[in-house]
């Protein structure tokens, strides 16, 4: 199984910086790249088709990521490429490419889920998810 | 010895033009008489005409108002109003009218008035025999309507109430003979001065007398005055012990408030600590999100591992195959011949292509698949902590709320009141108590000042009294004056005996009515008749109900109370009229109060409308129902009509 590269950085999509802001500034999710995993998950969950066009704003980097989280996105990660016939991951890079790739679909979806709801409305969302 | 209304007879009587209603004689199970009519339709006008017909004191222009209206422009009309009754067994026929007749933008009336008692013609002082059937003051007591009842449970009477009361227990015949007994001492005594005078002996000791009564009568002055300001401490004391109770009542509040806002500042430590774990839940949310993946990618593994695992023995296999063809022997040292080489090099293309089939590297690692497989274990355990902690969460939420509100609403309620406080009603209490204290010294020194001067007053008296047995003149007057004196005293210690007995029989059947009727009987234990007349509610523990605080039915109850009280207390009571008396009063007082109408033993005349005494009520008390009459109105002649219901 490929792995990612310690120094690289994560990243989303710019245009949903001002929604991972305004989610972690109120607390409902702690930290952006939280976000962006909650994003991979659903995404994964719901079979969302990729992104094609993504200006990329990184995040943090691999290293700093959970030892059970990192493993978890590579595997799933690399399972779905198959899954989806995108076919096996090449290296590290496309790995990369298509953690953050599935993330940002998530993101966006969960976008349009949670409009106008509030922080805890959006908070059972997230651990009923996890329940379904 | 009974009081009971036979007829009453109206001749252009207001609302009425010509009506006669008979009035069967109560008997022991039967005693109520109800008039049934509409608002406006003539309640209140046989009521009035009860008044008029006993103490009807009109002028011109009233009894111009009382005149049916169709008569008023009739030129000379009479109004006339006749009450048959039997009092104290002889039939009485009571008249009262008016002839009435217009003299230019006024009206010449001229009233009179009739008594026939056992069919004879009384000819003078018909006012006396009246007012000593129902005297003037006291009719309030039996014509009353529920719109003015509650004047009687005000915490202070009106002018004149104190004195009707006091004519309704007989009590002004005795006082007067006191009175007029305390006029005759002095009439003697200054006739015993005059003898003595005249004699011109013991100046000194008629001096003497004279100064020793008017300090008596400053004594008794300031003993007034003291017992008006003991009065007012204990008023002042009673009403501080209301404030008490109030204060420990608000005390009572500020501690479940405390406790409240220490149990709300639990709660939301609680709700801390959920929602940290919710957090922590939402950081690992998006492995959750990966337990079914993960599942799917470690069984995948698994299959992998198997087909690895097959494919290893297949190429030990066309190692042994590719070793044959290679030697040309078998296993069992033959030569192999061609069909037999054919066979051999149709089973190694065949294991190629399922070592081609079975190739491909491993995906995971041992320790990968290991630690998958533990993140799989841990999520799907943590996922009925996540839905667990959803529903604590939303509990807490509403313990919250209740218990926000229950705070709110206890702040709303102390309001005003924050700085109340028990310490500073105790402190104000001590300094009444002191006060009253010194006050009841003051008045037992005056008393002892009091008795000594009275004491001074009859050793004086005594002098005088052997100094006038020297004539025979003076001797008779002693004798005359010394039996004046005891009866005064014996008729002074009966008047205020016969006060207090009066008023603690008033207060027993006011207590016994009130807390027949009232709908608190398990709060209330009585109600006190103070030596005013005036009347206060007291709880079981002994404290006082404020008159302010008693709503409008209790005030009604508690004056119903009082005065049938006092009519039940006259030596022959009078029938009662009751007009709409239910205004105030919610379904139990109505009830109860209509429960207590039979056991008064008297005549009741019920006039009420359609709600004071709903079908399911007067169904209820028909056993008790003497006779019903409706009152009708015709509207084409505007005059009420009086018939048998």
């Amino acid at each position: 199984m490929i792995h990612l590269e310690p120094n690289d950085r994560l990243f989303i999509s710019e245009d949903l910086i001002g929604f991972a802001d305004e989610i972690t500034k109120q607390g409902t999710v702690p930290r952006r790249i939280d976000l962006m995993f909650l994003g991979f998950g659903y995404a994964i969950a719901n079979k969302l088709a990729l992104p094609t066009d993504v200006k990329k704003h990184q995040l943090i980097q691999v290293a700093a990521i959970d030892k059970d989280t990192l493993l978890a996105t590579e595997a799933v990660a690399q399972w779905y490429a198959k899954e989806i016939e995108l076919g096996e991951v090449k290296d590290e890079k496309a790995l990369l490419d298509l953690i953050c790739f599935i993330g940002i679909a998530g993101i966006r979806a969960l976008q349009d889920r949670w409009k106008n709801k509030g922080k805890s409305q959006i908070q059972f969302d997230i651990l009923g998810m996890g329940v379904e | 010895m009974s009081f009971e209304f036979r007829s009453l007879t109206l001749k252009n009587w207001l609302v009425y033009s010509e009506v006669k209603i008979n009035f069967d004689a109560p008997d022991q199970k039967r005693n109520l008489i109800v008039f049934y009519g509409r608002n406006g339709f003539g309640k209140t006008s046989l009521l009035r005409a009860l008044q008029f017909v006993f103490h009807g004191r009109l002028d011109h222009n009233e009894l111009y108002n009382f005149l049916h209206d169709p008569q008023k422009n009739a030129g000379l009309s009479e109004l006339a109003v006749t009450l048959e009754f039997l009092f104290d067994g002889q039939i009485h026929q009571l008249t009262r009218m008016a002839t009435i007749s217009p003299s230019g933008n006024a009206y010449n009336c001229s009233p009179s008035v009739k008594l026939i008692i056992d069919g004879h013609n009384q000819q003078d002082q018909i006012d006396d025999v009246i007012a000593k059937i129902i005297p003037k003051q006291t009719q309030q007591f039996v014509f009353f309507d529920g719109a003015e009842i509650t004047r009687y449970s005000k915490r202070q009477h009106e002018d004149g109430v104190k004195e009707a009361i006091e004519q309704v227990l007989g009590i002004p015949a005795i006082r007067n003979l006191r009175d007029d007994l305390y006029t005759l001492i002095g009439k003697l005594e200054d006739e015993q001065a005059d003898i003595l005078s005249k004699q011109n002996i013991h100046t000194d000791l008629l001096q003497g007398k004279e100064e020793i009564e008017d300090l008596i009568a400053s004594l008794e002055t300031d003993k007034q005055t003291t017992s008006d300001r003991i009065k007012a401490l204990r008023d002042a004391l009673n009403k501080l012990q209301d404030e008490q109770i109030q204060v420990r009542l608000m005390e009572q509040d500020i501690r479940t408030l405390e406790e409240k806002e220490k149990r709300l500042a639990d709660y939301e430590e609680r709700l801390k600590e959920i929602e940290s774990k919710i957090d922590e839940q939402i950081k690992s949310a998006p492995l959750r999100l990966l337990v079914n993946p993960i599942h799917n990618l470690l069984q995948q593994s698994e299959a992998k591992q198997r087909v690895s695992d097959k494919r290893a023995l297949t190429q030990e296999r066309k190692r042994i195959v590719e070793e044959i063809l290679n030697d040309g022997n078998c296993i069992c040292g033959r030569d192999i011949d061609d069909t037999a080489t054919q066979v051999l090099e149709n089973m190694l293309a065949r294991i190629d292509v399922l070592v081609g089939q079975a190739g491909g590297k491993g995906d995971l690692a041992a320790s990968e698949f290991t630690q998958l497989t533990r993140i799989h274990h841990d999520q799907q355990s943590k996922s009925a902590v996540a839905t667990e902690l959803i529903s604590q969460k939303a509990s807490i939420n509403v313990k919250i709320d209740e218990v926000d509100a229950d705070i709110r609403k206890l702040k709303e309620s102390l309001k005003g009141h924050e700085n109340a406080s028990i310490s500073d009603i105790y402190n104000q209490q001590a300094d009444l108590e002191n006060r009253l204290n010194m006050e009841l010294k003051d008045q037992a020194r005056i008393e002892m000042e009091l008795d000594n001067a009275k004491r001074k007053s009859d050793d004086i008296q005594r002098k005088l009294d052997q100094s006038m047995t020297q004539t025979t003149q003076g001797d008779a007057l002693k004798r005359t004056l010394l039996d004046t004196r005891n009866l005064h005293k014996a008729v002074s210690e009966y008047v205020e005996k016969l006060v207090k007995l009066k008023r603690i029989r008033i207060e027993e059947i006011t207590t016994e009515i009130f807390l027949s009727i009232t709908n608190k009987p398990d709060e209330y234990a009585g109600v006190t008749v103070e030596a005013d007349y005036t009347l206060q509610v007291y709880r079981k523990d002994g404290s006082i109900v404020e008159n302010e605080k008693l709503s409008s039915g209790e005030k009604e109850v508690l004056a119903y109370s009082f005065i049938t009280a006092l009519n039940l207390s006259t030596e022959i009571p009078a029938p009662f009229v009751m007009d709409t008396p239910f205004g105030h009063l919610d379904a139990t007082h109505r009830n109860q109060l209509l429960d207590s109408l039979p056991r008064l033993g008297v005549q009741v005349l019920l006039l009420a409308t359609d709600r004071d005494l709903p079908p399911v009520e007067r169904d209820r008390i028909e056993p008790f129902i003497l006779q019903e009459y409706e009152i009708i109105r015709d509207q084409k002649n505007a005059r009420s009509i009086i018939n048998p219901a």
